[in-house]
């Protein structure tokens, strides 16, 4: 009599998962991979919640004012693109702004027609001058910082957060200057980023380096989710783009100006991806060649959007307040999808993605496949109401049978 | 029963948080109240350069135990909040780019030094070096300034130089620091936090006009934070916290005027109108300080005032009061006619003061100060007060103090207080504290000699070829009051800055660790390698040689024995048959 009890409940339990993997409702969540065109790559997306910005200089005296520019322009568009100034640490070891050398006071120009000036007015610098030290850029990344140091100087991202190391100076083969008395090594810095993974202080991280043999600083590397990409090889030297004959010294770097041409039509709501901007790479203008290291990545590079890193998370709030939407008004609805900003920048992606068919990895093509919802929504409370029938009905007869 | 008295329970609790909150609404407000008044003042200080004076006072009432309440309205939380973790009483900081140039600009009335000063008074109860390295360090953050730099090797404790700005009970014990830093650079990133702890920002206001570009493109700026205590009643038992930011600057109008014009207005000095007044402010008024005795034959104000207001015996003031909305959108300034006759409006006390070095090359210097008292008929009263690191050996036997006038000045009728601190090593600075009278029309020198150090390896700044910077000297001036126009007109004394000095120490060659390297391992490498060769060398006796040749004649050898001890051998042979 117990064998057969147990018997029914063992094929119940049987029946229950057949039932539960058949269902279209639960295959969706179970098997990912294949319908993951469905849902537009949810699972391709970072599943970050907030961004940071450590954007370094290293280098000191007037004569380096390109790298300084360097930063400033990095920073001018992660500002741009909604990451606050309390989530970006600032570090320039010189102050060319203000510096006396410097004909066009409190400006720092990065292009020679001097039409936009990056210092601007609203700027904040967390470390600078003489705090700008290997020891400072460590503790800064690892958090371990003396007591009393405030906020504002601290890196205080989580395991969610999404980080830009941007670093830019003179360096050699597996080393970067800090201020012409120091330098970190490339190991130095691997080991940074191994502290901060295993103290879960980022998502993903993007390491950008302008330097010569930029590509030496990031070889070190073995962290999990770190994306890092450079000016140059191992063996290479990285130069600076042009001089403004006004300040007599040479105002950025061929990397930084390239990325730039792309990065200043990143509009927050842009589809650009890494992918893309590593392709507008070219050897021939920045008279190097520039790495990319996306071993330790899991992401696809044509999957990862600029402004994972590039840009803020934007909050969504919920209120309690909320907005009528009836049958009749469904074409005041604003369409989502018709409506999101193309901006004339994403044409010209698209453009470049079908010119460009040495792809390593396949592009994204951006269609929405419609989910039938209507059928999902029908299956699940079938399904439900099925395996509590299931259910009951194998009690009743185990009550029957006993 | 039981339900009954939770109910009864639960509707007292209720009954009495409503009365309870009913009455810290309707006093909480009476009780606590920010406040905030915005000011600018504009007057000729040379025949082209125009000072420009904004001033933005902001209060907050204390608890009654003179604590900080947490009812922030206007006052910013950030300043709050440092204030209350290390209990400050009261800090000063100012940053300052450019010297004031006494020779043509007269006494700066709001007298700093070059670069950063930071001072602030602590509650003594607490550890003040504690909270003092702190306080450098918030503050660090607050203006993104490198004050933390301002540690105990740089900071001092003086005597006599400095009282306290604001109000204390006779209950109250507290304690002061002093540091200084005059290597820092002042910027836009300074200036940006700073604008942020205005209520209306830059937004609305007179800080509307300020205008990075323009400020920083002048012969002299200074930006301060005073954060003093205020009693609001005669018994001083209740307090407000009174933060008072000001930025001081020298225009060049020289420069600025695009035809040689001296004509100047809000528009031409800072390439803005006025917007309105901040609304939650109690009192908005920009100024202008006129000669009266010019009269109307010289300038023409572009805009008529509000009304006049006589500041001194030969100045007044045209006064424009923003609240009144009449000059929103407006251009506010002086048209200059007849430009010959621009008199400038400055303020003297007859001291001149100079510390200059002595000395050359890299071991030994000096330092020279002179102060001299153009005055005919008054003789001053002075405290000198000098900070200096503790990289120069300062020689005590060396000081000399002279006057001109007086033979046997260094007595206690002159030279009224001697403190000497001397430095010790990476821990304090050397502090010297005189106070003594200067007669009139005479000029006194104090001398001292030092040596320079040889610092650590890890002492060495980025750029230590530039030199090291000892920080401006202090000379306060005792018994006079300058009133309108000075920081708290009601204080004292005035106070006059020296310039920095720059020394240069010795610099090692920093690529002299890597040649110790190279060299040492040359070195090693060819004694060890002789060494080694001499230890380990084999020397085969003349035994050993006859069987190996009667070996060779029967058998053909295998291995040949190294070349060297056959020679060795041989000479040995060689040598026994001589």
């Amino acid at each position: 009599m117990r064998i057969f009890q147990t018997h029914i409940y063992i094929i119940s339990i049987i029946f229950f998962f057949i039932n539960v993997c058949r269902s279209e409702y639960s295959s969706e969540f179970h098997f990912p991979n294949e319908r993951e065109e469905i849902i537009d790559g949810f699972f391709s997306k970072s599943r970050h919640t907030n961004n940071w910005a450590v954007l370094v200089d290293t280098s000191r005296y007037w004569f380096n004012y390109r790298h300084i520019a360097n930063v400033l322009s990095i920073y001018r568009t992660v500002k741009r693109l909604g990451i606050p100034d309390s989530n970006i640490i600032l570090m320039l070891a010189d102050d060319v702004a203000c510096n006396p050398r410097n004909r066009f006071q409190a400006t720092v120009y990065n292009n020679a027609e001097r039409k936009l000036d990056l210092y601007g007015d609203n700027i904040e610098v967390d470390y600078r001058g003489y705090e700008v030290t290997v020891e400072n850029f460590i503790r800064l990344l690892t958090g371990r910082h003396l007591p009393d140091t405030p906020r504002s100087k601290r890196l205080l991202s989580d395991d969610r957060s999404n980080v830009l190391v941007y670093m830019t100076g003179h360096g050699g083969e597996e080393f970067l200057k800090f201020q012409d008395t120091e330098e970190i090594s490339s190991y130095d810095i691997a080991d940074a980023f191994e502290q901060m993974w295993e103290k879960r202080r980022y998502n993903e991280l993007l390491f950008m380096i302008d330097t010569c043999q930029a590509s030496s600083m990031f070889s070190r590397v073995y962290s999990p989710n770190i994306l890092a990409t450079g000016s140059s090889q191992t063996g290479q030297n990285s130069y600076s783009h042009h001089l403004d004959p006004e300040l007599g010294v040479a105002v950025i770097d061929r990397y930084t100006y390239y990325n730039l041409e792309t990065l200043e039509y990143v509009t927050l709501q842009s589809q650009k991806t890494l992918q893309y901007l590593f392709n507008t790479y070219d050897v021939s203008l920045i008279h190097s060649t520039p790495g990319v290291r996306h071993d330790l990545f899991e992401r696809n590079l044509n999957k990862v959007l600029i402004t994972d890193f590039f840009g803020a998370v934007n909050n969504i709030e919920l209120t309690l307040k909320g907005y009528k939407l009836s049958r009749g008004s469904e074409n005041d609805i604003p369409d989502i999808k018709q409506n999101t900003i193309r901006d004339k920048s994403d044409e010209k992606i698209e453009k470049i993605n079908h010119n460009n068919d040495d792809h390593l990895i396949p592009r994204n093509e951006y269609k929405m496949i419609k989910v039938d919802f209507k059928k999902s929504a029908m299956v699940s409370p079938l399904f439900l109401l099925g395996s509590i029938a299931l259910i009951s009905g194998i009690i009743f007869i185990s009550k029957i049978v006993n | 029963m039981f339900k009954k008295k939770i109910i009864s329970i639960s509707s007292f609790i209720f009954a009495y948080f409503t009365i309870f909150s009913i009455i810290n609404v309707v006093y909480g407000e009476n009780v606590y109240s920010d406040s905030f008044s915005e000011e600018l003042t504009m007057k000729n200080l040379s025949e082209t350069e125009i000072l420009a004076v904004f001033n933005f006072t902001q209060t907050m009432d204390l608890k009654e135990d003179n604590k900080i309440t947490s009812y922030y309205q206007l006052f910013p939380r950030a300043i709050g909040q440092i204030v209350e973790k290390y209990h400050v009483k009261e800090f000063h900081i100012t940053f300052t780019r450019g010297s004031w140039n006494s020779y043509q600009w007269g006494l700066n009335t709001l007298p700093v030094p070059v670069g950063v000063e930071f001072y602030a008074y602590f509650d003594a109860n607490y550890d003040t070096n504690e909270n003092w390295s702190g306080l450098a360090n918030a503050i660090s953050g607050v203006f993104c300034a490198s004050v933390n730099y301002i540690d105990r090797s740089k900071s001092a404790k003086p005597n006599y130089s400095f009282k306290p700005s604001g109000s204390y009970n006779e209950e109250e014990k507290i304690e002061m620091r002093y540091g200084s830093l005059s290597h820092e650079g002042v910027c836009t990133e300074n200036l940006t936090p700073w604008i942020k702890l205005l209520p209306c920002q830059s937004k609305m206001g007179i800080a509307g006009l300020l205008n990075n570009y323009k400020l920083f493109d002048t012969n002299y700026y200074s930006m301060m934070a005073h954060l003093i205590p205020v009693c609001i009643d005669s018994e001083c038992k209740h307090k407000q916290l009174q933060l008072t930011q000001i930025i001081s600057t020298v225009f060049d109008n020289k420069r600025i005027s695009k035809n040689g014009n001296k004509s100047w207005s809000t528009e031409s000095l800072f390439g803005k109108k006025i917007s309105s007044y901040c609304p939650v402010s109690t009192n908005s008024k920009i100024k202008i300080e006129l000669n009266d005795s010019d009269g109307e034959n010289n300038y023409r104000l572009i805009q008529s005032p509000s009304r006049f207001e006589s500041s001194t015996k030969d100045t007044k003031y045209a006064v424009y009061d923003l609240i009144s909305k009449r000059y929103d959108n407006l251009n506010i300034g002086v048209n200059i006619i007849n430009e010959k006759n621009i008199q400038p409006i400055q303020k003297n006390i007859g001291l001149e003061v100079y510390r200059s070095q002595s000395g050359f090359a890299e071991e030994y210097g000096g330092f020279v100060v002179t102060m001299k008292n153009n005055n005919i008929d008054k003789d001053l009263s002075i405290t000198y007060f000098d900070i200096i690191p503790w990289f120069v050996n300062i020689y005590f036997n060396s000081f000399k103090i002279q006057n001109t006038k007086v033979k046997d000045y260094q007595n206690d009728q002159y030279v009224n207080e001697f403190y000497y601190e001397p430095a010790i090593e990476h821990v304090n600075p050397t502090i010297l504290e005189m106070k003594m009278i200067i007669p009139r029309d005479s000029t006194t020198t104090i001398e001292f000699d030092f040596d320079k150090k040889h610092l650590l390896y890890a002492d060495y700044p980025p750029d230590c070829a530039r030199g090291f910077d000892v920080g401006s000297a202090v000379v306060t001036v005792h018994n006079i009051t300058l009133g309108e126009g000075y920081l708290y007109p009601t204080e004292d004394f005035i106070r006059i800055y020296t310039e920095p000095i720059v020394i240069i120490l010795p610099a090692p060659d920093f690529s002299m660790p890597y040649n110790v390297i190279t060299y040492s391992c040359t070195i090693i490498a060819l004694f060890f390698g002789s060494m080694y060769n001499a230890y380990t060398r084999r020397y085969i006796p003349l035994v050993v040689e006859k069987e190996e040749k009667e070996k060779g004649k029967n058998e053909t050898q295998k291995i040949p024995p190294p070349k060297d001890s056959i020679s060795a051998t041989e000479k040995e042979e060689k040598d026994k048959d001589k």
